[in-house]
């Protein structure tokens, strides 16, 4: 029954892939040490800027992989009709008003289990185009998994049937700016910082590659 | 217990955090200075040493290291 709903779940998120690759036409663009493909063995938590609510989608248009999970807010995921909707598609709640430790260690199975995890660390929808600061909890799923963190930049402001245009970083790791076994508080603020400077440099080098 | 408790809160905050300021009576935000992210590093770091479960609930209860000790007194395996 579970490999069964596993081939339906892989099935309709294909479809979805499909349809929604017609409206977007997703052009990929990756850094200088980056790969377009994620590793297929291991979990990967990816980290994305956050513009609109078709960004969990663009995402999987971006990555082309199916064995995606979302972390999505409680108010998107508690409503009558699009909660149950999110959840069929492999989307994850997660309560930002307290401390939601039963969220973190679901989305530390699903990256156990070999799934992309997508979150947006700025926490919310940005309404202007500059990079909100980001937040250190994915830096402690990361570590808890011991999974690399993906970013990826996705051009804000494009409009449905204009070719949407994306760029992938290169894989982050949590022990390169840990001393220790485990990173401390500061040393994932740190990373946190790394990754936001780095999502910038995304967002100019994609801005270079439009106007060549 | 409290010993044990300092060594985690070493490790998640760092060699810098002041270990003397962990007493029962500390409040675990306005004297220690931990935040969402850092409680939860915490509270999985204690899970892991203790052998305990924490719930959302259980978490939202906790304003000093006192009422993590109780609650690890009447729940910890280890």
């Amino acid at each position: 029954m579970k490999r069964f709903l596993m081939k339906l779940h892989v099935g309709f998120m294909c479809a979805i892939l499909r349809i929604f690759n017609l409206f977007y036409r997703v052009r990929r663009e990756a850094m200088p040490g980056a790969s377009k493909r994620l590793p297929k063995k291991s979990g990967t938590l990816v980290i994305a800027n956050h513009t609109g609510l078709k960004d969990p989608v663009l995402t999987v248009c971006v990555l082309r992989s199916l064995k995606m999970r979302f972390l999505v807010a409680e108010n998107a995921m508690d409503k009558k009709v699009t909660g149950p909707l999110l959840r069929s598609v492999g989307c994850m709640r997660i309560d930002r008003n307290i401390c939601d430790l039963q969220a973190i260690k679901k989305c530390v199975k699903a990256l156990c289990d070999g799934f992309a995890l997508t979150v947006f660390p700025e926490g919310g929808i940005q309404t202007d185009q500059a990079i909100g600061t980001f937040k250190t909890g994915m830096i402690l799923m990361a570590m808890q998994a011991n999974v690399p963190i993906v970013p990826v930049y996705l051009a804000p402001g494009i409009r449905l049937w204009h070719r949407q245009r994306a760029m992938i970083g290169k894989p982050f790791y949590v022990k390169d700016f840990s001393k220790g076994k485990f990173a401390t508080m500061a040393e994932m603020n740190e990373m946190a910082k790394a990754l936001h400077d780095y999502e910038q440099q995304m967002q100019q080098a994609l801005e270079e590659t439009r106007r060549h | 217990m409290l010993d044990r408790l300092s060594v985690i809160f070493t490790q998640v905050m760092g060699d810098d955090f002041p270990v003397d300021r962990v007493s029962c009576d500390s409040r675990i935000t306005s004297d220690l200075g931990l935040n969402s992210v850092s409680l939860l590093y915490l509270v999985l770091a204690i899970e892991e040493e203790f052998g305990v479960s924490f719930s959302n609930e259980s978490i939202s209860s906790f304003e000093t290291v006192g009422d993590i000790c109780r609650y690890l007194e009447k729940n910890a395996t280890k």
